[in-house]
């Protein structure tokens, strides 16, 4: 007998999209981890391509049902930038209050039905109900208080249809924002309650050996969402026009997703943790009085804990809508004047999983001739697989159902999103010449 | 509360559009004392829809081996039979939920009406910008007069099939 175990989950639950896990180890260590996305890929940059540019952000939606309007927002500040178009202010609050939507139906989506659960070793949200009935309400009432922003503002709950390049297709009224104004303090209270049950929950212990490096944007004044400097943990920053030039993709053998590093050879860390990590000042004034209450200052190093970072975004996303909705100015006109120009334009901001880049190049009628996007997961890969073998080394000679269920939950850590990543996979054909 | 009928589908996709196009048959009959719901984007949302009913019917096209397109499916009083309403399949979504999900959510939540049944109409063409089968529009049609004749009666069976 060898002695080595070989751990495979053929489909992982509880993240979207289709993945497995792969992983081999004996009493002397690990022998291999491979997180392998298999969902097939979807080609949404090549499909881009001779579309008129103002139809990125409806094409682009398509990507995900849980955060399409991260990338509504990205495709709509990238094409911007490509068309030097600037949006007033009053445009720009408007957008970040639909990403405060986002923000809370995805996060409390993952708080509380897919993360929680595994707290309580149960296997999902109805388990979860009989056991906490009050978490599980709350968190429906709240995730509708979410869908309901993105309803008022994007035309619908899933995939918006009101977001254009330059503004909106149809402007709020004035009795629509007042009704979802009378609505969020009992969501603001919700989502209280949600930090403190996150914040009430213990994490597995995790001394990960090497610190993440994290990667997110910081804004001057804001905690970040639509816009704002790369930056990482070590202390770097990046215009978001250089990310490529920085941050490089390759592909591996067993993913149908990217692979993206830090000049080309480091492996980072994207989302709520990293944002939390570089922009703890910046929360809303309730979310960063409730952080420090409970404890939750950074560095949080333990992925395990990102539940509660989770809950403090979903309360900072509630408060922000709050600010957004009392000083609400509503905008001279729905969207500013455009006119086609050749260019390339690039932003990111950030999604709910991290930092969402999108890059296009127009050509004089306004038509894209190439487009790049790199979302959260493919980023976090290589990341989330040095969770796994660092998680690892501290379970060796364990039971095997331990070792599975913990490296699951170590996957949901980062709440991976496989159907977003694997949208780009690159064909590269070398045409050899025969030998006679 | 109203009995609701709520009906899942998309007009875009073929008979998919069989439940929103009973919705239109049940509009047109105007039957008094019943509300109408198309589409549920968020099926966490439905767990919120259910609670204070009654009485709660929901429509959706579905694919049966060896059925004809626009035979009817139902499930009376879906509730007491979670096994056969986990049998309807995974939804498409790995962050979405079933409607067996939904439906144990809301019994654990105590949100359960009464009274839920499922109604299915046999559908054969799914794909996108295909018009509705004939015999899907007719079940439709169908469907939506036995319904309102059964909740107009006061008929807690509504006729199950």
């Amino acid at each position: 007998m060898s002695g080595e175990t070989t751990i495979r989950v053929d489909y992982l639950a509880r993240v979207e999209g289709e993945g497995a896990l792969h992983v081999r180890y004996d009493q002397n260590g690990v022998r291999e981890v491979r997180l392998e996305i298999f969902e097939p890929p979807r080609f949404f940059e090549a499909l881009l391509r001779g579309r008129n540019a103002l139809e990125a952000p409806d094409i682009t939606a398509r990507i995900c049902g849980i955060c399409p309007v991260a990338y509504q927002m990205s495709a709509v500040h990238a094409v911007e930038a490509a068309l030097e178009v600037q949006v007033p202010e009053e445009i720009r609050r408007l957008r970040r209050l639909l990403y405060c939507g986002e923000w809370i139906e995805s996060h409390v989506l993952h708080v509380a039905m897919l993360h929680a659960p595994d707290f309580f070793e149960l296997p999902s949200a109805v388990e979860l109900a009989r056991l906490q009935p009050a978490v599980v309400r709350d968190a429906l009432a709240l995730k509708k208080a979410g869908n309901a922003i993105v309803a008022l503002l994007g035309g619908r709950e899933i995939h918006p249809i009101n977001v254009r390049v330059g503004g909106f297709w149809r402007l709020p009224r004035a009795g629509e924002l007042a009704e979802l104004a009378r609505s969020l303090p009992a969501a603001r209270e919700r989502a209280e309650a949600l930090v403190h049950f996150a914040a009430s929950l213990e994490p597995p212990p995790f001394p990960r050996p090497k610190p993440y490096l994290f990667v997110a944007l910081r804004h001057e004044e804001e905690y970040p969402m639509c816009g704002g400097v790369l930056s990482t943990s070590d202390g770097r920053s990046f215009d978001p026009g250089q990310f490529e030039d920085h941050f490089l993709e390759h592909q591996v053998p067993h993913s149908n997703a990217l692979h993206c590093l830090l000049e080309g050879r480091e492996p980072y860390l994207v989302g709520p943790l990293a944002r939390f990590h570089l922009n703890f000042a910046k929360l809303a004034p309730t979310a960063r009085a409730l952080a420090e209450a409970v404890g939750a200052r950074p560095p949080r190093p333990n992925p395990f804990g990102s539940i509660l970072v989770r809950a403090l975004e979903v309360l900072h996303a509630v408060e922000t809508a709050q600010e957004i909705l009392a000083d609400y100015r509503q905008p001279a006109v729905a969207a500013v004047p455009l006119a086609a120009k050749a260019g390339r334009g690039a932003a990111i901001t950030e999604a709910p999983r991290g930092i969402l880049y999108h890059r296009y190049d127009l050509d004089e009628k306004g038509r894209i001739l190439e487009a790049k996007i790199v979302p959260p997961t493919s980023q976090n890969q290589r990341t989330i697989e040095e969770d796994l073998r660092f998680l690892l080394d501290g379970l060796l000679g364990e039971d095997s159902d331990l070792v599975r269920r913990r490296c699951e939950q170590a996957i949901r850590n980062h709440d991976p999103c496989i159907s977003c990543a694997t949208h780009f996979l690159r064909l590269d054909l070398e045409r050899v010449e025969e030998v006679p | 509360m109203k009995p609701l009928i709520v009906a899942l589908g998309n007009r875009l996709r073929g008979d998919d559009a069989a439940g929103p196009l009973t919705l239109d048959a049940l509009a047109r009959l105007s039957p008094a004392g019943i509300e109408l719901r198309e589409g549920v984007a968020d099926a966490l949302e439905l767990v919120d829809a259910l609670a204070g009913r009654s009485r709660v019917i929901v429509v959706d096209a579905c694919r049966i081996p060896r059925q004809p397109v626009g035979a009817l499916f139902a499930i009376a009083d879906a509730a007491r039979c979670p096994e056969r309403l986990a049998a309807l399949g995974r939804p498409c979504s790995s962050h979405a939920f079933e409607l067996a999900e939904v439906v144990e959510l809301a019994r654990t939540l105590g949100c359960l009406p009464a009274r839920l049944d499922v109604w299915g109409i046999v559908g054969a063409e799914f794909g996108l910008g295909k018009p509705p089968s004939p015999a899907v529009v007719e079940a439709a049609s169908r469907l939506a007069g036995q319904l309102a004749e059964g909740l107009a009666g006061g008929d807690p069976q509504s006729r199950s099939a």
